[in-house]
């Protein structure tokens, strides 16, 4: 549904943030990279979902998307209008950075907080067309403010229209969020997470009206969600997209129903596996990750981010390899270079307290057995065996960097080297190396799965 | 309720060799208000078997974090329970929860039954690290320090979490699910026999969630548990419990194995539900919302209080409370039209048929529902096949047009052989 030039451009959006190093604490301050070079247009009329978990930087990009957050690199313009030099005042500013500001609206998570508690609903839906029709009578003003209540269904309107949000239901609440974002005339407006803290039976509802309101004020939607069932309903309703986002990236984006129903990123079957259905027969089987808990943002992984949790890992060319045994061997591999092998405790599994080196290396044999069956169930054939049990009796002597190089020479994934791109030339595109050619970029048909 | 049931069938109604490990029978919990009284639970009875998961879905002020506060005398004040909860032990005598001394209930709460609640963050103490909370639990009740950490430990670990770095945090520390699941372990920690969830994965992330149901299906295998899981999230129910039980204004309106709710469910309100319920499945233009608003609790409407908010309410509905009607020999449903609930709201969700079989009794001879396990995919199918009704050929297409979309074509064959 969307057309024309774009409403707003991100250009390589970088923001990071430090974390610590407060007023006492001279260390050096963490930095987190919430969102990392992201390339993204939001058109006219458009609705964009972003999905990720917990900390993946859907929330921070979607503040970038309409001017809250500032970013720490990158562009990003408004109708071709960069809105932060509109701001500092920087160059030849053609829209005032308040006109910007206005046409931008968010819609918060929690609606109980994003209302004054002391004002009645008439009084704080006044307050936008005070400030931006201020030749309104407020005659108009009571009228106009009486029938979006109405169009919400929230009815008697002037009964609604007396009460404060604490008389409100969490839907009601969330409805007269939107109306107060609506009054704006906003151009773009941001759901974060709009419809989650609703009783699974209201979102339906909510999400109806939203649409409904979106298609009569001709208002865009970037709507942020970690349910990829919202998403859908959402974007797919008014033929948008879905982006999905990991650890900062943006790592597949494209046409809402495609995302769902063909999702491509490793990390997109992931959320598609999480997203749980209603059907009894449908047994969806363990995660399709290697590790549940998401790595630390304030130090992500190498190469491709997901690499540390993904299923599908591609080997080095030159080794021959099932899937299986080598999620198996980079899994140890992470825990060795993490030094979180769980050493005491697989010397204890085996009947040893060790106390000085030699004990250490007298049972070494053992304890190479329990990691093995700890890692691999025991399955784990020649060639790779003799090198993993190198590794292993490496970290039984407390020869942790040895056990690092030990594997990482022979088994260093192309995933962990190289950062997949977001080829956005496509309307569908993906960052993940099993999609493209890694040495040319180029790429190469779908992989089998 | 049907009473004329024979023993064997009686038998059947249970679970063949199943036996109760908590009985609610009449409960009610009623507020004294200014605007008048506030009935937040309406009589409900409740069995959870022994080894079931069993899952109740309500939306938020339907009564069901009242239900599971009841079954462990925890109501607070000033709301007034009433009724009888009786627990069945292992090898003993039951027992009457409700007339229980404090030291009693104490060990009745941590000991037999355990309970696990959203938002771990609330439930550990800040000031004290995990590893103390382990600890002081296990003191508290007398148990062996040194065994209890060890069973901690493997509790831990079977939660994919890495011990060493979970006791040795505080609550702060951890993500939301590292905390709820660390949660988790410390309420199995005293080997309680049945475990009482109230939204246990709400605010965390889909994955997480999802993960932590396969996780618990795990533990209850590993270690001999009975569950109870409440949630206003129908889809988590779908996913996880055997059995199922749905909550509308403080009372339960249907009961029985999920498969077959899921799949044909007789209460109007379980339908509308459903179909309310976003999932990936379903054709979009056909979820659609609930019409109206749940009751208040000083003011539920007279007779069934889902009147009128339902298609199918005539005169009876608004005079009369239904009892619960046998839609099968382990399926009840609170409605006088449960039989029409089928032709008069088709569900959209993209799963089994949409149509209410009055048979019963063909259900009841292939036992299906009872153990809630694969063998309801061939009652959907034989209903399939008898069905005549004219919403079939719309079931039909919705069903292929899943198919085609997801990965579903894999299960459809297996299914159906």
């Amino acid at each position: 549904m969307s057309s024309g030039d774009p409403l707003i451009t991100l250009e390589d959006i970088e923001v990071h943030f430090e974390d610590g190093g407060g007023l006492f604490d001279f260390s050096e301050p963490e930095v987190v990279q919430a969102v990392d070079g992201v390339d993204l247009d939001i058109y006219e009329n458009d609705v964009i979902a972003l999905v990720g978990e917990s900390g993946c930087g859907k929330t921070t990009l979607g503040k970038t998307t309409i001017g809250l957050q500032r970013p720490t690199g990158g562009s990003i313009k408004y109708k071709g209008q960069d809105i932060w030099d509109a701001k500092d005042g920087r160059g030849d500013v053609d829209i005032p950075y308040k006109d910007i500001r206005r046409r931008l609206q968010i819609i918060h998570q929690d609606p109980g907080s994003s209302l004054n508690p002391n004002r009645r609903v008439r009084q704080v839906l006044e307050a936008p067309l005070k400030r931006w029709q201020g030749q309104m009578s407020s005659g108009d003003r009571r009228r106009e403010i009486l029938s979006m209540l109405e169009r919400v269904d929230m009815t008697p309107p002037e009964d609604y229209a007396g009460r404060y949000p604490h008389q409100l239901s969490g839907g009601e609440k969330q409805r007269v969020a939107l109306i107060r974002a609506l009054l704006m005339d906003p151009d773009l407006i941001l759901a974060d997470e709009a419809v989650s803290a609703l009783d699974v039976s209201l979102r339906v509802e909510m999400m109806d009206l939203m649409l409904e309101l979106q298609d009569n004020f001709d208002t865009s939607f970037v709507f942020v969600s970690h349910d990829l069932s919202n998403a859908r309903y959402l974007a797919a309703n008014n033929g948008g997209r879905i982006g999905v986002m990991y650890l900062g990236r943006l790592v597949e984006i494209g046409p809402a129903e495609q995302i769902i129903n063909d999702p491509k990123h490793p990390y997109t079957k992931v959320l598609r596996w999480a997203t749980p259905d209603l059907d009894p027969d449908n047994d969806a089987g363990p995660p399709p990750v290697r590790k549940l808990d998401v790595p630390d943002p304030k130090n992500p992984p190498s190469g491709c981010r997901f690499h540390t949790r993904c299923p599908k890992i591609i080997p080095p060319e030159d080794v021959d390899i099932d899937q299986e045994t080598y999620n198996d061997i980079m899994t140890l591999r992470h825990d060795i270079d993490d030094r979180t092998v769980e050493v005491d405790q697989l010397f204890e599994s085996v009947g040893v307290e060790p106390e000085t080196d030699a004990d250490r290396r007298d049972n070494a044999d053992a304890f190479v057995d329990a990691a093995l069956t700890e890692y691999f169930d025991g399955n784990v054939t020649s060639p790779h065996r003799d090198r993993v049990e190198d590794a292993i009796e490496a970290v039984a002597v407390g020869e942790w960097d040895e056990a690092s190089t030990t594997l990482s020479e022979r088994y260093e994934s192309v995933c962990e080297r190289k950062d997949p791109t977001l080829d956005q030339s496509s309307d569908h595109p993906v960052a993940c190396h099993l999609y493209t050619d890694t040495e040319t970029g180029s790429p190469e048909p779908a992989p089998m799965d | 309720m049907s009473t004329q049931n024979t023993s064997s069938t009686e038998r059947t109604r249970t679970g063949e060799g199943r036996e109760p490990i908590i009985e609610l029978q009449d409960a009610e919990v009623t507020f004294e208000m200014e605007r008048g009284t506030s009935r937040v639970l309406d009589k409900v009875d409740l069995t959870v078997y022994r080894g079931e998961i069993l899952g109740v879905v309500g939306e938020s002020g339907s009564g069901k974090s009242m239900l599971a506060m009841s079954m462990l005398d925890a109501v607070d004040d000033p709301g007034i329970l009433s009724g009888q909860v009786t627990y069945y032990p292992q090898d003993d005598d039951p027992v009457d929860v409700l007339n229980l001394s404090d030291e009693r209930l104490r060990q009745l709460r941590w000991e037999h039954i355990s309970m696990v609640f959203q938002g771990a963050m609330s439930s550990f103490n800040p000031t004290m690290g995990i590893r103390e909370h382990f600890v002081e639990t296990l003191k508290a009740h007398d148990t062996d320090v040194d065994e209890g950490m060890e069973r901690a430990r493997e509790l831990l670990s079977d939660l994919y979490l890495d011990p060493d770095r979970i006791l040795g945090s505080y609550a702060h520390e951890l993500s939301g699910g590292m905390r709820q699941r660390a949660l988790i372990a410390l309420s199995v920690l005293l080997e309680p026999d049945l475990l009482v969830m109230d939204e246990p994965t709400a605010a965390l992330d889909l994955l997480m969630q999802r993960s932590i149901l396969t996780l618990l299906r795990k533990l209850k295998e590993k270690y001999d548990l009975t569950m109870l899981f409440i949630t206003h999230d129908l889809s988590l129910v779908a996913e996880l419990a055997d059995r199922m039980a749905v909550m509308y204004a403080f009372e339960l309106v249907e009961k029985g194995p999920t498969n077959r709710i899921l799949r044909n469910a007789a209460h109007p309100y379980t339908r509308a539900l459903l179909n309310a319920t976003p999932n990936l499945d379903a054709p979009l233009s056909e979820m659609r919302p609930i019409a109206g608003s749940a009751p208040d609790p000083v003011n539920v409407p007279e007779g069934c209080s889902y009147h009128p908010r339902c298609p199918l309410a005539d005169q009876q509905c608004v005079a009369t409370d239904p009892e619960y009607h046998a839609v099968t020999d382990v399926h009840d449903a609170a409605c006088f039209h449960w039989e029409q609930a089928a032709e008069t709201i088709p569900m959209n969700t993209g799963v089994g048929s949409g149509d209410g079989e009055t048979d019963g009794s063909n259900d009841a001879e292939t036992d299906g529902g009872v153990d809630a396990g694969t063998d309801g995919s061939d009652d959907a199918e034989t209903d399939g096949g008898v069905d005549t009704e004219t919403d079939g050929s719309d079931d039909a297409e919705t069903d292929g047009g899943v198919d085609a979309g997801t990965d579903g074509s894999d299960d459809g064959p297996g299914g159906e052989i």
